[in-house]
């Protein structure tokens, strides 16, 4: 997978698995900050999302500091997981 | 004038450090803990394996001969109850209630029994009789059997704080002179469930957990029961009965804020304690002591000491600490628990300690380190926060303290809307999609209810009792099932917080702003009656003036099939349906929303002839009535057509209609719509089976004409 697909997968990933009602993946912008401003998720959404990535990629997301700073944006997480050789991401 | 201050003359613990009161108590002073790795089953690869487990509790010893289907819970439950009563030494031929708080009932053992397609066939068909211990109503009806003469139950869900809500039932059944005791408490088992919740929540601490430290980082999971023997202070003086400590004072409320996430400035926190203190006419500076809730969570912690230092102020002398270290985090049992330590810490003159506390986070307050501190304790508080931001405080005082002055009003309730969700409504359609996106159908019908029937500009100070027989059975299995197939690390974490019996009450309340007293009451096919008489007793007792009553039923395909036949009345339908019912009940003449019709009487326990439907007056002559029945089983009826109301038009929900845990609360919302339109000016609304039976005569107002 490149890129432009591990992101277009993750979009679609956030509106299932976080009930995302009315939202389309196009909608989700790939740099926009995904907590608090933004898409507005709270820790509760960090927690599922950091579930869904483990079980579609096969990669658990680091908690804390690093968490947050993969949790940053759809790119961000993206990048992560290409970095990190996702099994789910090849 | 009878005195209505309420004394404790009995308490009844079982916890994983003693099978008794006095063993726990002694525990906790000596600085001991109580947890272990868990041995009740294997949670798989969890964070945490540290539990405050009560270790060789077996049911079958604690059950009456031929009751082999007792759950964890409904054994420490009747346990402690056996305990308290033993202690106040209860009376024989007494009016005794039971209120109960708890999460998760016999989860334990049903979850098994439950968990497959397979299972539940084979469960239907020879093993029913096991799946009485599911609803959070069970141990409540165990406590019932085994004591005896019990005239009123209540089954409490406010996620951590019910165990604490029971207390304020109790004290409002007393105030209303309706039973000579109230065995109070809460009783919540281990199990699967919250094991793997707490775990996909982040929430445990591989380590014994740490309150208010500043290395603190996440609770331990517990169990347990406590009963509170409770009767006024007349009873209790006129038997002589030795009194432990006086409940002098309570709050509870809501923060509609978050459905895990307490509310960071710890506003709600601090309004909840200074209105207990008030109540029981207590200043800040003479408490000797506060069990705080304590959980050993970032965030709960945080909130709670900035709270606490607020009403006690930095430097206060007030004593506090947290039991959780030592016991583990026992949720629906946890607010009946710290209220039972609470009351010895007065009876005893000693204060237990945080136990792994070295650094505390903020300065300012006075907390007992490693053991208990010995010391005249002549008013204490406890406090109980729960997920959904459901609280309750309690305040206890010793016999040297004065009693509060005796709360000598007369109270009118009032009906000014109601709302009722038919079978084919589909209610998630009228909320917000946004701030609805985790929400069942159960919450859909809660929040859609609420909101119909609130009052827009006063809905911070109204609350909510929201009746709901079982949970979101379907979605808890499904929950379970992937912990089981896929993993504790992959199972949904936003699931979670919806499984719990009082999420539906929760969620509601933050969705439409309801910052009152928030809970849920179970009680099978009574459940939306019981939240209405709760909802009543609650704004008798001037704990709100506004309260939303209700009940929900939504579809669930496990309720339906396995599950219903427990909610089925002889003489009723058959088939589970689903709906809901909502009306806006208030106390103040100067409210928001103009008082539609009125609660001019009510009943509720066992039937018997010539009480409860005779004791609500008799239809007057050339005034429209009409009697609106709930779920009713044919002695309920039968019991009807012998009273004086017997020649009254009936209007009978449960004939026709498919039966449901909500019809009670859709009956109310019935007779308060043809109130409302004049149709009728006075409605009886029933419901009843298994020997007892709720009944509210509700009145028009009727305005003078010009």
């Amino acid at each position: 997978m490149d890129l432009a697909e591990v992101r277009q997968n993750l979009k679609e990933l956030l509106v299932t698995e976080l009930n995302l009602e009315g939202k389309k993946p196009a909608d989700i912008d790939d740099a926009a900050p995904l907590f608090g401003e933004g898409l507005g998720l709270d820790s509760l959404d960090a927690l599922q999302l950091a579930m869904a990535i483990e079980e579609r990629f096969g990669v658990a997301v680091p908690e804390g500091e690093a968490g947050r700073e993969v949790f940053a944006s759809v790119d961000a997480i993206a990048r992560f997981l290409l970095g990190a050789g996702a099994p789910g991401a090849r | 004038v009878p005195s209505t201050r309420i004394a404790v003359s009995g308490v009844g613990l079982v916890s994983a450090l003693g099978s008794s009161a006095a063993d726990t108590f002694a525990a906790l002073i000596g600085g001991e803990r109580g947890l272990s790795p868990i041995s009740l089953f294997d949670p798989g690869d969890v964070r945490s394996r540290l539990v405050g487990e009560v270790r060789g509790l077996r049911p079958s010893d604690v059950a009456p001969r031929g009751r082999a289907e007792y759950s964890r819970t409904d054994a420490m439950a009747v346990a402690a109850a056996r305990e308290a009563t033993a202690q106040a030494r209860l009376p024989g031929g007494a009016r005794v209630g039971v209120a109960l708080g708890g999460t998760t009932g016999g989860m334990f053992e049903t979850e098994a029994l439950l968990s497959s397609e397979e299972q539940r066939a084979r469960v239907s068909a020879e093993r029913a009789a096991e799946l009485v211990s599911y609803p959070l109503s069970a141990s409540l009806h165990r406590v019932a059997e085994v004591i005896g003469g019990v005239v009123r139950t209540r089954s409490i869900c406010s996620a951590c704080s019910g165990g604490a809500v029971a207390l304020v039932q109790a004290a409002a059944w007393l105030a209303r002179g309706e039973v000579d005791f109230v065995l109070a408490g809460g009783a919540d088992g281990l199990c699967r469930l919250t094991v793997l919740g707490f775990n996909a929540l982040g929430a445990t601490d591989p380590q014994p957990c740490r309150p208010f430290d500043r290395s603190r980082a996440g609770l331990n999971l517990g169990e347990g029961a406590a009963v509170l023997v409770l009767e006024t202070e007349e009873s209790a003086r006129k038997r002589g009965a030795d009194v432990l400590a006086f409940l002098d004072g309570y709050a509870v409320g809501a923060e509609a804020h978050h459905i895990t996430h307490p509310e960071p400035s710890g506003a709600r926190a601090v309004q909840l304690m200074r209105s207990a203190l008030e109540r029981a006419e207590l200043s800040p500076a003479e408490l000797g002591y506060v069990n705080a809730h304590g959980t050993g969570t970032q965030q709960n912690d945080a909130m709670e000491a900035r709270a606490l230092l607020e009403v006690l102020g930095a430097g206060s002398s007030t004593w506090v600490s947290s039991c959780k270290a030592q016991l583990g985090h026992t949720l629906g049992a946890a607010g009946a628990i710290e209220a039972a330590l609470t009351v010895l810490s007065i009876a005893r003159a000693s204060a237990p300690p945080t136990a792994g506390l070295t650094e505390p986070e903020l300065p300012g307050l006075r907390h007992v380190l490693e053991r208990g501190v010995a010391q005249p304790i002549d008013a204490a508080l406890s406090s109980s926060f729960g997920f959904g931001g459901m609280s309750c405080v309690l305040a206890f005082s010793s016999s040297a303290r004065r009693a509060p002055r005796a709360l000598q009003r007369t109270v009118r309730v009032f009906v000014s809307s109601s709302a009722l969700l038919e079978a084919d409504e589909a209610p998630e359609k009228a909320l917000d999609a946004e701030r609805s996106r985790r929400f069942d159908r159960a919450s859909a019908q809660a929040a859609s209810g609420a909101e119909r029937t609130r009052p827009a500009a006063s809905a911070a100070e109204t609350g909510l009792v929201l009746g709901t027989a079982f949970g979101n059975v379907e979605r808890t299995m499904a929950f379970l099932a992937r912990g089981r197939e896929r993993g504790p690390r992959l199972v949904a974490p936003a699931e979670f917080p919806h499984l719990v019996p009082s999420a539906p009450a929760g969620n509601a309340s933050i969705y439409a702003a309801l910052s009152g007293p928030v809970f849920a009451v179970s009680e099978l096919a009574q459940s939306g009656d019981a939240a209405f008489a709760s909802a009543c007793d609650l704004l008798e007792l001037g704990v709100a003036s506004q309260i939303v009553a209700g009940a929900i039923a939504p579809r669930d395909a496990i309720v339906d099939r396995v599950l219903g036949p427990l909610l089925v009345q002889p003489g009723g339908a058959s088939e589970r349906g689903e709906g809901a019912g909502f009306v806006l009940l208030s106390t103040s003449g100067n409210l928001e929303s103009k008082p539609l019709s009125e609660v001019l009487a009510r009943y509720a326990g066992p039937l018997v002839a010539g009480a409860g439907l005779d004791e609500l007056g008799a239809p007057e002559a050339g005034v429209p009535s009409a009697v609106v029945l709930g779920a009713t089983d044919a002695a309920t009826r039968l019991e009807l057509s012998r009273s004086r109301w017997a020649a009254l038009p009936v209007i009978d929900l449960a004939l026709a209609q498919q039966h449901h845990e909500a019809l009670g609360a859709q009956a109310l919302a019935l007779a308060a719509r043809k109130l409302e339109s004049g149709e009728l000016e006075r409605a009886l609304v029933l419901s009843g089976g298994g020997g007892s039976y709720a009944a509210a005569l509700l009145g028009a107002i009727v305005r003078a004409e010009g």
